[in-house]
């Protein structure tokens, strides 16, 4: 039992990094993506994001789509501090990383990108991203999550040669 | 006017309706098990979507019949980019029948909007929208995309080779 306990942390954060809640924040056609990438053709629950949960303070993944403007900075930064720790954030689309698509024409909305707001794990470039380009943040947020090697992965590479 | 419509005892009992749900949720399911070419899900990592030709993702940088660049770096495409992510360096080439060429080619792919307009300006096809859909990574990673990797990345397998010819160019005066 005493093994169990000692591990506790290790093991709960190795299912965590394979099962994540997201809380979308979604505008523009990349919120369609998004859409997309979690219904039946590109299921997205097969990787382990799971959309049942209702609340920001119960969800770690916080995925940013589409353009913010200063009346969405304040909002998006009030809900990455209620959610639950570690958080990690996605960040899909040009408006968001760059604002490009905003501030090259003369006009009078003003884009912020992610970065300056809070600290961006993952940048899925494109306008907008295909589905397969989402799942494949997903993928690259679950090998940056993961801790080390797993017992079976370490016998695996002994046992290859 | 307003109509009240009374319960039916379909909808009055919760069960017909669980019922009826739980029934198509199992009819896909054993549809799935026994068609599994049939399922309409598809396995990313493993599977692809098949796109068409026209599919504009990731660019490529088309190069000649001995493995350079195509591109005369003529700021054409990085002039009518809407983004401005295009920037291009151009240099004195030594053979005098080509007029330059691009030391460096940089995407910045985070300002790209993958609109397809460097594609339609380029007047001797160096540049196209590839097949590939565009590639998630580590912010703060390497998102300008410079010539190694518009033109001779693994996937093209040495380079794609352009349409338009160099001496067939030069016959027609161009």
């Amino acid at each position: 039992m005493s093994w169990l306990t000692s591990r506790y942390e290790t093991i709960v954060r190795r299912l965590e990094n394979k099962h994540h809640f997201p809380w979308i924040l979604a505008t523009g056609c990349c919120s369609h993506e998004l859409h997309n990438a979690g219904l039946a053709t590109y299921d997205w629950q097969r990787l382990g994001v799971d959309d049942v949960a209702e609340d920001p303070t119960q969800c770690n993944l916080l995925i940013l789509a589409g353009w913010i403007n200063t009346a969405r900075a304040d909002e998006i930064r009030k809900v990455y501090e209620q959610m639950r720790k570690p958080t990690s954030v996605i960040a899909v689309g040009a408006c968001m990383l760059s604002g490009s698509p905003y501030d090259t024409f003369e006009t009078n909305s003003k884009v912020i990108r992610a970065a300056d707001l809070i600290p961006v794990d993952i940048s899925v470039p494109g306008c907008p991203p295909r589905p397969e380009a989402i799942l494949s943040a997903v993928i690259e947020l679950q090998k940056k999550l993961k801790p080390g090697p797993t017992a079976v992965e370490v016998l695996y590479e002994a046992l290859k040669d | 006017m307003s109509v009240v419509k009374r319960p039916s005892g379909k909808s009055k009992w919760y069960l017909p309706g669980i019922l009826t749900g739980l029934s198509i949720t199992i009819k896909h399911m054993f549809f799935n098990l026994l068609h599994r070419k049939d399922m309409f899900t598809i396995e990313y990592p493993e599977e692809r979507y098949p796109y068409g030709d026209r599919f504009k993702g990731n660019h490529v940088l088309t190069v000649k019949k001995d493995g350079s660049l195509r591109c005369t770096a003529c700021m054409l495409c990085a002039t009518y980019c809407p983004a401005e992510c295009i920037s291009i360096t151009a240099a004195e080439h030594d053979d005098p029948t080509v007029e330059k060429y691009p030391i460096s080619y940089e995407i910045d792919i985070l300002r790209c909007v993958f609109c397809g307009l460097c594609e339609e300006a380029c007047p001797v096809d160096a540049i196209r929208m590839g097949p590939e859909h565009q590639t998630a990574a580590l912010a703060g990673s390497n998102f300008v995309y410079d010539i190694n990797r518009l033109a001779y990345r693994p996937v093209l397998k040495g380079g794609v080779l352009s349409r338009v010819d160099d001496e067939d160019r030069h016959k027609r005066g161009i």
